[in-house]
Formats: structure tokens, sequence, C-alpha cells
């Protein structure tokens, strides 16, 4: 097979691998992306259960969070969310700590019942450095490739290979 | 050491190396992005280390075999050897500059700060600098065996930088965690270790893989230029119309 056309099928197979693991890793992470916001949960009161994103009001936090339970204020840019935690012992609940909560709003009580609170997981950072990593490694080991491959053509076909 | 058997040699394995090269960073890949958990304080935003860590460790690589590549030059001036140097030196940079950007992607969520003067951060930035100087000078010198002989001199003063890239993070109060896999131990879970290896692994034979191509890149033009040179000459000869 001509080489260039050999390259070109090695990159596509590589093109496909990464393709595929690509969509692999936006599936796996498509349910942390959907969330809400404090302000959006007490306007629209969703049903089921949620993910809410905010930061830990100062000077609202009350309970042990360490043993698993615990009360505070999730602020967002209008509003402020009450929250009533039960679950695994956490050590990350703290004023000014942006987080994650997962649960289901009660609207008989007023409160956010979250049963997991998370890291604000910052997906857009991962993104952006995978591709700034790999991307222009990638190009620069392709047109290296390429180049080698036309030189060496270049080398067989051209007048100056035939003069020596 | 002729060129032309250093080339039958990268030709043969080259395809392996490239080939072990993508297998390893797709599985470092899946597993990174997939396979390992999140950490209990950052979150997500570790994922980072399994590209960032895997860039700076190749570059350093990179660095080194450039160091002893050139004291290899200038013991036995040998000019396979000086196209070897010069093909590493751009692709260190290459690794250079993304392992800074990555970090600099990594540094923004977890200190606020896109960059700081820390002590690791800016010995990284000199070695980026020290291999740009290294590039730049081998474009500004006509003569190639000065050019050879003084790029090797800069290489080998600019390793002063590597120890102190290594060790900043012990010898100075930084802000850049320190070595999580030294001698003295592994400090790191199991499961962020195999991503971690694999990408390393990945990211060293990609290395390699880069280092054959633009050697014979190199090579390639040389020999180009080599054979223009002489038909030039028999054109321009004085005895070229008789």
């Amino acid at each position: 097979m001509n080489p260039l056309r050999l390259l070109y099928l090695r990159w596509s197979v590589v093109l496909v691998a990464v393709m595929g693991l690509a969509a692999l890793t936006a599936q796996h992470y498509r349910d942390h992306l959907a969330g809400f916001v404090p302000q959006e949960v007490t306007r629209e009161a969703p049903a089921g259960d949620i993910r809410v994103a905010g930061m830990v009001q100062r000077g609202t936090v009350t309970g042990n969070a360490r043993a698993g339970h615990a009360a505070f204020q999730l602020m967002g840019r209008e509003a402020s969310l009450p929250v009533v935690y039960e679950g695994p012992p956490q050590d990350n609940l703290r004023a000014f700590k942006t987080l994650v909560v997962i649960g289901a709003w009660d609207a008989s009580a007023g409160v956010f019942r979250a049963r997991e609170i998370g890291i604000v997981p910052n997906y857009g950072f991962v993104a952006g450095a995978y591709l700034v990593g790999l991307l222009p490694l990638a190009l620069l080991v392709f047109a290296m490739s390429r180049r080698v491959n036309l030189l060496y053509e270049d080398m067989k076909t051209s007048a100056l290979y035939q003069e020596d | 050491m002729t060129i032309h058997r250093v080339i039958r040699g990268v030709q043969r394995y080259q395809g392996w190396v490239g080939g072990g090269a993508a297998l390893c960073l797709l599985a470092g890949l899946y597993l990174g992005l997939l396979g390992s958990p999140p950490d209990y304080v950052q979150g997500e935003v570790v994922r980072i280390m399994y590209i960032h860590v895997p860039l700076a460790h190749t570059a350093l690589l990179g660095y080194t075999v450039l160091a002893g590549g050139s004291v290899w030059y200038l013991w036995k001036r040998d000019p396979v050897v000086d196209n070897m140097c010069h093909a590493v030196a751009a692709i260190s940079a290459c690794f250079t500059a993304l392992a800074t950007a990555t970090g600099m992607i990594w540094g923004k969520p977890t200190w606020d700060a896109w960059w700081t003067w820390d002590a690791r951060l800016t010995s990284f930035a000199v070695l980026l600098l020290i291999l740009l100087g290294y590039l730049m000078l081998r474009t500004m010198i006509d003569d190639p065996d000065k050019e050879a002989r003084y790029a090797a001199v800069l290489a080998i003063l600019g390793f002063v930088d590597l120890p102190i890239v290594h060790f900043s993070v012990e010898w100075w109060r930084t802000l850049h965690q320190p070595q999580s896999i030294s001698l003295r131990g592994v400090s790191i879970a199991s499961g962020m270790l195999a991503p971690l290896v694999l990408m390393s692994l990945g990211m060293s034979l990609l290395f390699s893989y880069m280092l054959m191509i633009r050697t014979q890149l190199l090579y390639l033009h040389r020999l180009l230029d080599a054979k223009k040179g002489r038909l030039l000459s028999r054109f321009h000869a004085p005895n070229a119309d008789s």
C-alpha cells in the first residue's frame, strides 16, 4: 500500500478510537452536567432528584456534617436555599465553599433535603486541559509523519534523486 | 555510527513505538477519564493530573536526553548525535510548553490563579526559555560545526535548571504539591496510579516516536539540500559546458 495512504488509514483508526472515547466520556458525565441554581429551585419547585450548585453561606451551618447531619443555606446570585443534609460524613461543608447538593425539594417544609454533597466538577477546565495537551501534539505528529512520507516520495521521484 | 544505519533502525521500529504510544494513551485516557475516582478535596479537576504530569515528566526526560546527547557530541563530534539533539530540543520545547499550559489550567480552579511566581512554575518556565534559546541559537549560526558546538554547550549549561525544577518543591515552600511518587514511596491511590503510569508510559513512547520522525525529517531536509547543492554546483561548474 502507498505509505501516505497507510498513514491516513492509521490516523483514521486513532481518530475513530478517540471519538468513541469522547462519546463514552460525554455519556458518562451527562447526568452530572444537568443542574439547578438555588433561585431556580425556590421558583420552579422541580420534582424528583436534582443537583443544585451554590456557595455555603457564612454563619448558617448548624449540626455536625462530620457525623452526617447538618443544615445550612446555599447561596445563589439572587436567592439562597435552605438545605437539610442527611448522609455520609462530610469534611467539605464549610463557609464560602462552592458545592453541589444532590437530593429533592420538599415544598411542604420549604427545605431542600440533600442526601449527598459533592464538589463542583469544573468539567470545563478538565476538557480544556485535555484539548490543550493533546490536540497540538496530535496535529504536530500527523504533520511531521505526513511531511516525512512526502519527502521520501519526493526523494524517490525527483530528478535530484536520479542525478546521484 | 552512520546515519543510514540509524534511519534503517528508525524505519523498522517506528510503527511499533507509535502503536504502543497510541494504545497506552488510549488506555490511560479511558482509565483517567472514566475508570478512576474523583479526588476527595479537588473533585473531578484532579483528572487534569493524568495529562499534566505525564507531559511534564516527558519534558524533563527530553531535556535529560538533550543534555546527554550534547555531552556525547562534544566528546565524539558525531553529527548523527547532533541531528538527534536538534530533533529532541524542538520536541522537548513542545512538551514543556504544553505542560506549562495544562498546569495553568489546573491552577485556576485549585489555586484561583492562572499563574504564580512559585519556585516550580518559575524554574519550569526557565526550562522553556532555555529550550527556545537553544532552537534560536541553531538558526543564527551559519557554520554547522560551530552551530552544533555552541548549541551543545548551551544545552549542558541549561541542565543546571533540571535539579532545580525537580527539587524546588522540597527546597522551598511552594504552592505546587510535592512529588507523589518518589524513592521514599508512593502517596497516591492505586486507582489513580494506574492511569498516571499508563499516560506517562504513553507520553514517553510518543516522545520517542516523534523523535524518530523528526530525526528523519531533519536528515531528509539536509540530504535534499546537499543534493540540490551538488546539482547546482554541477550546473555552475567551470567545465559544465564542455
